[in-house]
């Protein structure tokens, strides 16, 4: 008993958070427990969390990456422009896709190359800097597509998005590497503990021998390489891309971060408590849009369930320390 | 309240624990009105708890506190200081992007009418005649907190304090980094204060201003109270032996050792607006001190030294051959290691266990696995090796976040991180600084310990006592340059600070 009780303390708050309202849901949410709705929950978190993966490395650097949200769009719009069976620059080539996905990649690693550099040689702040890559990505994608959306993209390659093994899409299993090789790399891996290391404290980790500046850089290209990755899910999910098409996931991002617990002043939060995260986030969007409330409805509660949920979670951690 | 109570403040069989470990046991303390109590006890004696528990940050398990007599219930800062109790804390609490004016009176500002608005004339006003008061007007009201130096901002914290007109003072390492000066003043102030009646509560390491200013002096050790007795009964080797719990014959540790090669050379070290060609040597198994004046520029040089600072000229050469990159890293490479002055800013990841604290400079030993995967039955054997070797108390290496150390078993946890290391040239500011008598002895012996292996020490410290205890040599800093040396032997206080002031007529 007092194993089960200690066991029930030493676990995150929102993980308790996420149970309850998946048990609320059962009940009082019609047509929650249909295998159709299960697929689409799980679906829907594919997107977000990859993203989220990425910028949780920046989260936990005391700061953020703004720019995802537009690496996903220009990503997703060029990826599909080469890859296209009409409209395409590669259309029928047999290395289009292979050639589409190595582009997108490559544009993340870009962003990412310019966000890490300017925040360690300009030592601007991550918000800034990302603030600008940003708009810069956004207005690139949306004079690339002039506003259009692009579609007819192959069937070998939507396949990741729209096929399953059962309810279980295939984009779950892309999604569940990213989260095992982002959270090896944070738990088991020297990058991990210096990452760790300088979101605590940059000026002790920088006595203390760690790269400093080198780890900034690195989780800057994680956090863009995800968001690539992220594109990739999006267009074969969506089977189409345009330039607006990640535009409102950024608040969802941040929310899955915040909402599991990671500090968003640096130094503390485990990728796991970010995929308790996400899903309690596409949990609430998908189960309000079930329940027929309006958008607006739905943003109140979102805000007021992040508050309760972060504040539970804060004032458990400052008893601890006390 | 009546203020005919022999006793302003009772403290009576306070216990504490945290988790399983218990800080306090059966605590009872008495202030008598109008006195000063010192209290002293090595680090982890249960000094700051108790002062916690006092100011309502922390929750008693068990006991009684008498304010004038009648039974008090702390309810956080705020209630302290409703109830007349002021805190001088040991880690300044102050903004330091606020002004001096702004700072004093912090929970409270004056303001213009209802308006809600700050009344910045007044509050300027009032604390200008607060600082002549209490002596210390040369500091003005409307500089930043954060262009004063440190010994400044004490004075500052501790004006706060009297501001409040609190009847009892509790004051927590107050004089740690104040010059000689400040320190007559801070103690000039503190006897004033009590002339007015007010009581305080003094807690210091350095038992000569607790003997010298302590009406009672009680000592806790392991969360017991010692004694509690007249200052004047007491002699300093009986508090001393009270508070480590046996007799330390020495303070300062005999190393069988020898000095051999020259090990590390500065060669005409250069800064910006800072040092021009300070050049010095370090031989095997040395050990040099660093003296001067707090702004002569030790600190500045230690970090050029290990890289933190860029340089703007000259080179760092070991063994003979210069460093590639002086940087923090290539010192490190380099077998260099650096404990710096500030140890929660500069020394530890204050939020992270006594484990991870313990291997941070060492990941690359750790990681050299593919990907560089973590080697973590090798960490846990060096924290372990570390925590025994350097007595680290804490209850669970594994799990206890060092913020909750006591600083001493802190300062312990950033040597550590060294010594694992088993660094060749060690450069250490302010080793001891706030560390009792019984941890200072074992920093000593593993300072010692590293000299009899060969490596070369550099030993910053105000104490003059520790340099001349451990050093062969000794260096003299004045205004940015290197201006005297002296021998083991040879050493002579009164020329050393003669030095230290600028005085020509001492090199040697």
């Amino acid at each position: 008993m007092k194993w089960f009780i200690d066991k029930v303390k030493a676990t995150n708050t929102i993980l308790w958070f996420l149970l309850i309202y998946v048990l609320l849901c059962l009940f009082l949410v019609p047509s929650f427990a249909t295998a159709y709705n299960i697929k689409n929950i799980l679906s829907q978190v594919c997107v977000l969390l990859t993203v989220a993966c990425g910028v949780h490395f920046a989260v936990l650097n005391g700061g953020t990456d703004f720019s995802s949200t537009s690496v996903i769009a220009l990503t997703s719009v060029i990826g599909a422009s080469i890859m296209s069976e009409t409209t395409g620059l590669l259309a029928g080539r047999w290395y289009a896709v292979p050639a589409a996905l190595a582009a997108m990649l490559l544009i993340g690693l870009l962003f990412g190359v310019v966000n890490g550099l300017s925040v360690i040689v300009f030592k601007m702040p991550s918000f800034i800097v990302t603030m600008a890559t940003q708009m810069i990505g956004a207005g690139l994608a949306l004079f690339y597509t002039k506003g259009t959306t692009i579609g007819s993209l192959p069937a070998s390659f939507t396949k990741l998005g729209t096929g399953s093994v059962g309810i279980i899409p295939y984009a779950l299993f892309f999604v569940l590497a990213i989260v095992l090789v982002t959270n090896w790399l944070l738990n088991r891996t020297k990058t991990g503990r210096q990452i760790y290391s300088v979101g605590t404290n940059p000026k002790t980790s920088l006595i203390s021998g760690i790269p400093v500046k080198r780890t900034i850089f690195k989780l800057f290209i994680v956090s863009s390489l995800c968001a690539s990755c992220a594109g990739i899910l999006m267009i074969a999910q969506m089977e189409s891309a345009a330039s607006s098409f990640a535009s409102n996931l950024f608040i969802d991002i941040m929310s899955s971060i915040i909402i599991g617990g990671t500090s968003p002043i640096g130094g503390r939060g485990k990728i796991t408590d970010t995929v308790i995260g996400a899903f309690l986030v596409i949990l609430i969007n998908v189960s309000m849009n079930l329940l027929g409330v309006q958008w607006f409805v739905i943003s109140i509660l979102k805000g007021a369930i992040i508050l309760v949920a972060a504040s539970i979670d804060i004032a458990k951690k400052s008893k601890a320390r006390a | 309240m009546t203020h005919q109570r022999e006793y302003a403040l009772e403290l009576k069989n306070i216990t504490k624990s945290f988790a399983t470990v218990r800080v306090l046991t059966d605590v009872s303390l008495s202030l008598r009105r109008g006195t000063i109590l010192g209290l002293v006890g090595e680090n982890g004696a249960g000094k700051s708890t108790m002062m916690n528990i006092l100011g309502g940050v922390l929750k008693r398990d068990a006991g009684e506190i008498l304010l004038d007599g009648s039974p008090f219930e702390p309810k956080g800062p705020k209630g302290a200081k409703a109830a007349g109790i002021a805190f001088v804390h040991q880690e300044l609490n102050l903004f330091s992007n606020l002004s001096v004016a702004e700072n004093l009176y912090i929970t409270g500002l004056p303001k213009l009418g209802k308006t809600g608005l700050v009344n910045l004339v007044r509050t300027k006003r009032d604390a200008k005649g607060k600082l002549a008061e209490l002596g210390i007007d040369n500091i003005p009201p409307d500089a930043l907190i954060g262009d004063l130096p440190m010994g400044q901002r004490q004075l500052i914290e501790i004006a706060k304090a009297m501001i409040s007109d609190a009847e009892i003072i509790i004051m927590d390492e107050p004089t740690t980094s104040l010059s000689t000066k400040e320190k007559t003043n801070l103690f000039r102030i503190m006897h004033e204060q009590i002339e007015k009646g007010k009581s305080i509560i003094f807690i210091s390491h350095i038992l000569e201003d607790v003997f010298a200013h302590s009406d009672e002096i009680a000592v806790l050790r392991d969360g017991k109270l010692i004694a509690q007795k007249p200052a004047a009964e007491l002699t300093r080797a009986e508090v001393v032996k009270m508070m480590v719990g046996r007799e330390l014959s020495k303070i300062y540790p005999t190393v069988e050792k020898s000095i051999g090669e020259v090990l590390f050379q500065a060669r005409d070290i250069c800064r910006e607006g800072r040092f021009k060609n300070i050049n010095l040597t370090l031989r095997q198994g040395e050990i040099v001190g660093l003296f001067g004046l707090m702004g002569a520029g030790r600190t500045e040089l230690l970090k050029c030294l290990f890289g933190v600072d860029p340089v703007s000229g000259g080179e760092v050469l070991i063994d003979g051959k210069a460093l590639e990159r002086l940087t923090p890293q290539g010192c490190i490479e380099s077998g260099m290691a650096f404990i710096t002055e500030n140890r929660r800013e500069e020394g530890l990841l204050i939020t992270k266990t006594v484990r991870e604290n313990t291997v941070m400079a060492s990941l690359d030993e750790l990681g050299k696995r593919m990907f560089g995967v973590l080697d973590f039955k090798k960490e846990q054997a060096m924290s372990d090796e570390m925590v025994e070797a350097l007595k680290v108390r804490t209850y669970d290496a594994n799990r206890q976040v060092v913020v909750s150390l006591s600083g001493g078993n802190q300062q312990k946890v950033v040597l550590s991180k060294w010594v694992v290391k088993k660094p060749r040239v060690f450069l250490l500011d302010e080793p001891t600084r706030g560390v009792d008598v019984g941890a200072k002895y074992e920093i000593y012996s593993i300072i010692g310990d590293l000299t009899r292996e060969n490596s070369a020490v550099l030993m910053v410290s105000s104490e003059m006592e520790e340099l001349m205890g451990m050093c062969d040599r000794i260096l003299v800093m004045y205004n940015n340059a290197i201006t005297a040396e002296f021998h083991k032997g040879a050493f002579d206080q009164e020329k050393i600070i003669v030095a230290a002031i600028g005085g020509q007529n001492h090199e040697q």
